[in-house]
């Protein structure tokens, strides 16, 4: 039997090399095959802005953008980012602050702050998805994120606000 | 205190990536139980931090794109969806928006950054997910693979048989047909919060009647969380033959908090999942036959 149909070929116990784009930057790394994303980033890459809550997929905090597509970190293993392409909230905006950061700012998006990279990337996610969401659109989008701060006015606040502005109202 | 998320296990499992369903099936067969099918992985790594063995070979059927294909066959009235379909694609894919109760079913299940990596398929094959109870009162057909050919099989009676983990499920067949067009379908799930969290309950039904009133068929199931999902067989029983304006509506609600066999848990009572499941399913009948 042919069973060398493998494309990421780590004998059991060993750690695997897998290629990946971080916020535009190719990087190889030596990881465990079923090490959470999130621990690659924060530990491995120094990518602390993504944070760690709840571990299983429930408060959001670790969200990301895997090939542009919102993800939690912490669900997501190694083995299976390999060949994507990863953007973290440090891949937003530039010499500036992303357009979403910038409406948090303005409308007061956030308390403590733990959660406001996860938010942010979720909130980026849908804006590209759906440029003028309605507030049930945007309570939807935001299900997964969870403020500890109940901060929610605010982020809401700042959602519309950016959507508002971007479609000319 | 650890700044990490846990990791899985001490051991690194094999990673396996097929490019065909053929060598997934294969590989499964040679490696049995220490071989295991993951794609999205969500409910599974759930489970493997919950205690369950982490396989000592993951096959990954991420490359199998043909299992990531949705197609609906009109002369058939069928809706033919790949079991690695993400539950998110209800936002993006265009035959999935003509079919707003399917879109309804996925919009339900966690939360974005979940759906955009669960699929169809392992919400399925957990045999504890939400598209078990309405993806049985609809009667879709599951498509399973293994080394010795192709079988289908209605949903709920794969449910009801052992589970066999060698048989790599394809596809999902879901009669949308002019019955479904005839019928009324509902679909509703309550939880505590929407996202990655088990839900209280879910229910689900499709009821048809004919032009006098008389209830010719339906179909009632519930589950969700950890509520074994089941058919609600005397419910039906009682309400198929009946015409809509003799329906009693208490012995509907007795039967199906009777025959629900409903989760306890330290958060929500049997007593009340049997009572929600039971407000529900007589309030979508209601909403069909009380409205003089």
């Amino acid at each position: 039997m042919d069973i060398n149909n493998k494309v990421l070929d780590n004998p059991i116990d060993a750690l695997m090399t897998i290629t990946l784009t971080v916020n535009g930057e190719k990087i190889d790394i030596q990881t465990a095959s079923t090490e959470k994303l999130v621990n690659i980033l924060r530990e491995q890459l120094n990518f602390v802005g993504t944070k760690i809550s709840c571990g299983i997929g429930r408060c959001g905090a670790c969200s990301v953008l895997i090939d542009n597509e919102l993800v939690n970190a912490c669900f997501v293993m190694a083995y299976q980012v390999n060949g994507k392409s990863i953007t973290t909230i440090e891949g937003l905006g530039g010499v500036t602050v992303d357009e979403v950061q910038e409406a948090f700012l303005t409308e007061g998006g956030f308390q403590c702050g733990y959660c406001t990279s996860g938010m942010i990337m979720a909130v980026k996610y849908l804006l590209a998805l759906n440029p003028n969401p309605s507030e049930s659109d945007i309570k939807e989008a935001l299900a997964g994120n969870l403020c500890r701060c109940t901060g929610y006015g605010g982020i809401i606040r700042s959602v519309q606000s950016l959507a508002a502005k971007k479609i000319g109202i | 205190m650890s700044n990490q998320v846990d990791t899985l296990s001490a051991e690194s499992p094999v990673i396996l990536m097929p490019t065909s369903i053929e060598k997934a099936v294969e590989l499964k067969s040679h490696y049995g139980l220490n071989g295991e099918f993951v794609s999205g992985a969500t409910l599974l790594q759930l489970q493997w931090l919950n205690g369950r063995k982490t396989p000592e070979q993951i096959i990954s059927l991420e490359q199998l794109t043909e299992l990531k294909s949705i197609q609906f066959d009109q002369h058939k009235g069928e809706l033919s969806i790949g079991a690695l379909t993400p539950l998110g694609s209800y936002q993006t894919h265009k035959i999935l928006k003509e079919f707003p109760i399917i879109c309804t079913a996925l919009k339900s299940i966690a939360a974005p950054g979940i759906r955009n990596r669960g699929t169809i398929g392992g919400n399925i094959m957990g045999r504890v997910g939400d598209l078990i109870p309405f993806l049985s009162a609809l009667s879709a057909k599951l498509v399973f693979q293994d080394v010795k050919g192709v079988k289908q099989i209605e949903i709920w009676d794969w449910f009801q048989q052992t589970s066999n983990s060698d048989f790599l499920l394809s596809h999902i067949l879901i009669p949308l047909d002019r019955d479904m067009l005839e019928s009324h379908t509902f679909y509703r799930k309550v939880g505590r919060r929407e996202t990655f969290t088990a839900a209280i309950l879910t229910v689900s039904g499709k009821i048809k009647w004919d032009e006098e009133g008389k209830i010719i068929n339906a179909k009632l199931a519930v589950g969700g969380g950890d509520n074994k999902p089941m058919r609600l067989e005397k419910t039906e029983q009682l309400i198929i033959g009946r015409n809509a304006i003799h329906l009693d509506w208490k012995t509907i609600f007795s039967t199906v908090a009777e025959e629900f066999v409903a989760a306890e848990d330290a958060f929500v009572s049997s007593s009340y999942r049997k009572k929600v499941a039971a407000n529900l399913i007589v309030a979508e009948l209601q909403s069909q036959f009380a409205k003089e």
